[in-house]
């Protein structure tokens, strides 16, 4: 499954960097990144199970996911 | 029409910009011989000049990306201020580095990265991009290839950490990296020049202006405008501008410029002055004999230009490796990048910066600094101390001598000799000097300018009627004077013309030997009217000079055309065993060639014009000049210096030499052998210790750096008074 999250204070590689490892780290592949609007796609089989978890670890380092949304 | 033009080039780091340059040129149709010296940048061309021109030549060395310029002597431009952008640059890159870690900053400038990155480059390493695209389109891989290889990756692969989020933003490497460089080739630049600078301070020794004699008064005036037989005047203090005599004045000169003796000298008229010396305290007026490139400076000055031009064994080892280094090295890179990335799983970012560090630090320069920055210092030192040394490969040559041959006359002695006395046997003391004087007068050999002495001490020097005057060198020589054939000449010469001496007379003749003296026999066709005893004594230093090679382990022989008893007494004296007399000059030639045969590996030392063919058989010879037209000298080392003792000096000197060109080959391998590796990261797990690009830049231009400081430390040494 693939989704949409908007992170709206991701704005630089770096970002995305920390980013993406978190999602790693739950083995959820970031597909796209799109700095200019603030958001990401994933992909993820487990169909966001960990998403919670994700969120915090992301919150922990001040990025926070708002609307999620399915896209495929 | 066959010509030399000699080129002055810019820009070459290494062996890599030589043989680009080599290969570019051999293309040309009419390009018969190129030499380059990576040191002075010059490069001496031999062409057609029918078939390509200069200014083609100097076209195609543009096209491949180097300066070209005719004039040798010019200087290119030195950019003023220009340290100042790279230092700038390199401090906006350790800003950059640092905002990168701060997120408010980051993402403030985040486009802006790329932005000032992309401009700093384009000012930075314009040239490097310029010069590797040249080579590139001439399907060459130089250093500037490899430096625009790690800067382009550097910056493509941040464009796409910021556009496709790749793992790997490092714009501050790329500014590192091209802002080393620059520092780095400044930096080596400068020190480069500094190899040469007895032939620059050479070079600027001479004064411009100068005090010509017009309509009687002296004005100044550019050297250039004085012509042979004009009258220059020298002010106490001054350097002396050209070679000539001395017609008004007394003064003491200083010569250390050019024969490396301390000593001052007393001049007065008549005296010969050289350009290059200093006056000391008196005016001097001279006449002007040679000015410019004749002048004994002029010829020295060729002679170490010369000199450098060429390549010894280690430098054309130095071109082997060359020719594989830059496509290993790439290799490298690639496959540190596989492994780093593919194999040990390291990120991007570290493979990345791994297989550009590898790219960067890689450095033939040091490898191809290595040889040329200590001849250069070394021949200019060597110099300094009155020895001119022809040939690159003098230095290889030399430490392999295992035989030094010694010539016995002006070399082991002063080579002034002196009559010791006249044993007459027919005819007046007078007639008979006078008769003597008349045959040696024309003549070049040391014993003739004895018996001259003595013919004028004796005021029996005047001139009379001579013709069909005929020398056989090594033996004598015969004229007719005032109407009568006379010979004059050894003892040989004396037997070949079938006259031969009473049981007193060779009671005499044994006596003279014996005692180390010269027997000259004066003579008609028909009967023995004289002889001298003329002796020539021993250098002072002579047997210190032998005791110190024999400690050494070299084998020492004594070659001479004077008779073998005088040469055995000589030797006796000497110390030495193996010695030879009565050889003409082909014998000695000969003598030489068969001690070669045998594997020795000769050297000989005589005095320059006499011993030309001796001088050119020896792997390696040694003219003790006592000419002043150096240039004309055989011999692959000329000593300025007349004393025995610089041997000693030049001994320490070539073999320091040597020593400073293995330390500086050693130390340029092992950086290469060491750092490349470490650079490629591959090792990481296992050393915890990697180089990023921009230390990778700074660490090449330490490698070229500390092989011209290694080279300069050459100046330190010092020899003895002499």
């Amino acid at each position: 499954m693939k989704y949409q999250l908007e992170i709206p204070n991701m704005s630089c590689n770096h970002c995305v960097m920390k980013i993406k490892k978190i999602f790693e780290k739950y083995s959820v592949e970031v597909t796209d990144v799109n700095l200019s609007d603030k958001f990401i796609i994933i992909e993820d089989k487990s169909e966001l199970k960990e998403i919670d978890k994700i969120k915090e670890d992301l919150a922990d380092l001040d990025y926070f996911v708002e609307n999620i949304r399915k896209i495929e | 029409m066959q010509e030399i033009k000699k080129i002055k080039i810019t820009g070459m780091t290494c062996s890599m910009c030589v043989r680009t340059i080599e290969k570019k040129l051999n293309k040309l149709e009419g390009v018969y011989k190129i030499n380059i010296n990576l040191t002075s940048e010059t490069a001496s061309v031999e062409f057609d000049n029918n078939k390509v021109s200069i200014n083609d030549i100097i076209q195609n060395i543009e096209d491949v990306g180097y300066g070209a310029k005719i004039d040798v002597e010019s200087e290119f431009p030195v950019k003023k201020n220009a340290l100042i952008f790279p230092i700038v640059s390199l401090v906006i890159s350790i800003l950059m580095m640092l905002s990168m870690n701060f997120d408010y900053v980051h993402h403030k400038f985040y486009y802006f990265y790329p932005i000032i990155t992309f401009l700093i480059l384009l000012f930075l390493s314009k040239d490097i991009f310029i010069n590797a695209y040249k080579n590139i389109k001439n399907y060459n891989l130089n250093m500037d290839v490899m430096y625009a290889t790690g800067i382009f990756v550097s910056f493509a692969s941040s464009l796409l950490g910021t556009f496709y989020h790749i793992d790997y933003e490092y714009y501050d490497t790329a500014i590192m990296l091209a802002a080393f460089l620059r520092i780095g080739k400044f930096i080596e630049n400068n020190a480069k020049k500094n190899t040469n600078l007895v032939l620059n301070k050479l070079k600027k020794m001479i004064p411009e202006r100068v005090l010509k004699k017009v309509n009687d008064q002296f004005v100044e005036t550019d050297l250039k405008l004085v012509n042979k037989d004009d009258y220059i005047k020298i002010l106490p203090g001054n350097i002396i501008p050209v070679d000539g005599f001395v017609v008004e004045g007394n003064s003491v000169v200083n010569e250390a410029s050019i024969t490396g003796e301390p000593f001052d000298k007393s001049k007065t008229v008549n005296d010969y002055v050289y350009a290059g010396s200093i006056n000391q305290n008196g005016y001097l007026i001279v006449k002007v004999d040679k000015i410019g490139e004749k002048s004994i400076i002029g010829e020295i000055i060729e002679i170490l230009e010369n000199a450098q031009i060429g390549k010894t064994q280690y430098h054309k080892l130095v071109d082997k490796i060359s020719k594989i280094f830059l496509p290993i090295v790439s290799l490298i890179a690639i496959f540190s990048f596989i492994i780093n990335f593919l194999v040990l799983n390291n990120s991007l970012a570290f493979s990345l910066s791994s297989a550009i560090s590898v790219l960067v630090i890689a450095c033939p320069c040091a490898l191809a600094l290595a040889t040329p920055t200590a001849i250069s210092v070394g021949f200019g030192i060597a110099a300094k101390y009155g020895f001119l040394i022809k040939n690159i490969e003098t230095v290889e040559r030399y430490v392999d001598i295992d035989t030094l041959i010694f010539d016995k006359t002006g070399t082991l002695t002063y080579g002034i000799p002196n009559v010791e006395k006249l044993y007459i046997v027919k005819g007046s003391h007078e007639n008979l000097l006078q008769i003597a004087y008349n045959l040696e007068i024309n003549s070049n050999h040391t014993f003739a300018s004895a018996i001259i002495e003595q013919a004028q001490k004796h005021s029996s020097n005047n001139q009379l009627p001579i013709s069909e005057f005929h020398e056989i060198p090594g033996k004598g020589l015969n004229a007719i004077v005032d109407d009568k054939k006379y010979y004059i000449g050894s003892f040989n010469y004396l037997l070949e013309n079938e006259i031969y001496l009473n049981s007193e007379q060779k009671l005499l003749y044994q006596n003279i030997i014996e005692q180390g003296g010269s027997p000259v026999f004066l003579f008609t066709d028909k009967e023995l009217l004289a002889f001298f005893d003329i002796r020539d004594k021993i250098k002072e230093e002579a047997r210190e000079i032998i005791e110190y090679f024999k400690s050494k382990e070299k084998a020492i022989y004594i070659l001479s055309g004077d008779n073998k008893k005088t040469v055995e007494t000589i030797a006796r004296k000497l110390n030495v065993c193996n010695y030879y007399g009565e050889l003409l000059p082909n014998d000695k030639k000969k003598l030489i060639e068969k001690l070669n045969q045998e594997g020795k590996n000769t050297m000989f030392i005589g005095d320059g014009i006499n011993d030309i063919l001796a001088l050119t058989e020896a792997k390696l010879g040694i003219a003790v000049s006592n000419s002043t037209d150096i240039a004309k000298e055989a011999g692959d080392i000329i000593l300025l210096n007349k004393s025995l003792k610089s041997l000693i000096l030049l001994d320490k000197l070539l073999n320091r030499i040597f020593f400073q060109i293995k330390i500086n080959l050693f130390w340029a391998m092992i950086y290469n052998i060491i750092l490349i590796p470490i650079a490629s990261g591959v090792f990481y797990n296992y050393i915890r210790i990697t180089i990023s690009p921009g230390i990778s830049a700074l660490f090449m231009a330490i490698s070229s750096i500390s092989i011209v400081l290694f080279s300069l430390s050459l100046n330190k040494f010092r020899g003895e008074v002499l």
